[in-house]
């Protein structure tokens, strides 16, 4: 049987990413509203991954939902950033998904429930579950 | 006053300024130091200059704190705790918050630690009794000789710990309880709907292994947990510990039954349910990468 220690420590990152969390612990997240018109100018592209290439279908993901993306808190201590006001701003810019576990994991929830038919609401109650 | 005084003036005070004064740079008794603690999300600071001993002995009953005193456990001004959520103190509740704090001395029996709300206090001037401050029997004991003054968490749970002041070879003790972020029990109403046996498939097996093992669900003390057969040694029975609607996170037993680790969120467990009944669910990580199956078998 596969260790089940082994798949923790292969995923076991979040212990070190989670110490970026800077928001009161415990604190229900308030999600944002997602701002009217929102697009995803400003995700990064595909060649602006070009040094991670594992990354690129995850920031393609986020690409095509930025209205969602957009509704979405992020749990790393991102939020607690200047600029920053939702899931979407992890994936712009200086893109903090670029090297964040936590934004990468609650971006690829997001895009796989919103794939499987979920609404936004369910979508925010997943994330609070496993990033809350 | 003529220029040239001014000049000299300005001289003199440029000649100051690029004298080094490095900050803070001064040799003190008892030196600032913290102590910070989280416990399942609640934040415990203290701030306190530490006094060291400097041969005094005994150091309680003596010159440096005689028996009645009100005493702050720490020097200069008066020793922080501050918290970022209500605790308990020896059972008293603690609302979150930044005090100062005072112990009352004596040389019999528990001392009393002060918290009063007022935290910025010299420790000449220790404050009056007010309905504001928090009063926490204390116990004191023995302890193998600490040259400086320290406040430490030699015990910890997911749950709280004890929080130590000692000095000299005199230790006081506070037992902290934190509030639980999570509620490891669940109605038995709610839980028995997920009790039951699943073929568990990995997604990415051992090689030479199967990866399909029996995954076991059952509802016991209030809490629904699982295990593998045959047994995972790291996981042993685990606190399947809901955490949102059909989602649930692995809670690890220590041997006394109390948990001291939460999965989340490393390991995530979604059923989904046919007519009402949980029948399948996926394990995934924190990167929302598939890791296994299960599947209800009668």
């Amino acid at each position: 049987m596969m260790g089940r220690r082994a798949f923790l420590f292969s995923v076991g990152v979040a212990g070190p990413a989670m110490l970026l969390v800077k928001r009161s612990a415990g604190a229900a997240a308030v999600h944002p509203t997602p701002r009217k018109g929102i697009t995803a100018a400003k995700v990064l592209a595909s060649a602006q991954l070009a040094a991670r290439p594992d990354l690129q279908e995850l920031f393609d993901g986020i690409r095509a939902i930025p209205a969602v993306a957009d509704g979405i808190r992020c749990s790393c201590g991102c939020a607690e950033l200047p600029g920053y006001y939702s899931l979407l701003s992890c994936y712009e810019g200086d893109a903090m998904a670029k090297i964040c576990p936590i934004c990468q994991g609650a971006g690829r929830l997001t895009i796989r429930l919103h794939a499987e038919g979920q609404t936004l609401g369910q979508i925010r109650v997943a994330v609070d579950a496993q990033y809350g | 006053m003529p220029f040239s005084d001014h000049v000299n003036r300005l001289a003199g005070l440029l000649l100051l300024l690029q004298v080094p004064f490095p900050a803070a740079a001064q040799i003190r008794a008892s030196e600032l130091g913290t102590m910070t603690q989280l416990i399942d999300g609640t934040k415990l600071t203290v701030t306190y200059s530490r006094p060291r001993t400097r041969g005094r002995q005994p150091l309680f009953g003596s010159k440096a704190a005689h028996w009645g005193e009100v005493w702050t456990p720490g020097a200069n001004w008066a020793t922080v705790f501050e918290v970022s959520k209500d605790v308990t103190l020896n059972g008293r509740p603690v609302p979150k918050g930044k005090y100062s704090v005072w112990m009352v001395l004596r040389e019999t029996g528990d001392w009393t630690t002060v918290l009063d709300p007022r935290w910025r206090i010299f420790h000449m001037n220790p404050p009056d009794s007010s309905v504001t401050q928090i009063r926490v029997s204390t116990p004191v004991s023995q302890a193998p000789f600490v040259d400086v003054l320290t406040w430490s968490m030699p015990e910890l749970s997911a749950t709280g710990g004890t929080l130590a002041m000692q000095w000299g070879t005199t230790r006081a003790t506070l037992k902290v309880g934190v509030s639980p972020s999570l509620d490891v029990t669940m109605p038995e109403a709610d839980a028995q709907a997920y009790v039951g046996r699943y073929e568990y498939r990995e997604v990415w097996p051992t090689p030479g292994r199967t990866g399909v093992s029996a995954f076991i669900v059952t509802y016991d003390n209030k809490s629904l947990k699982a295990r593998w057969e045959p047994n995972d040694d790291y996981m042993q029975t685990f606190a399947l510990i809901r955490v949102g609607p059909d989602i649930f996170t692995p809670g690890l037993y220590d041997k006394d039954g109390t948990i001291y680790e939460v999965l989340r969120p490393d390991m995530m467990f979604t059923f989904k349910r046919v007519v009402g009944q949980p029948t399948t669910f996926s394990v995934r990580g924190l990167s929302d990468v598939l890791e296994a199956t299960g599947t209800r078998k009668p």
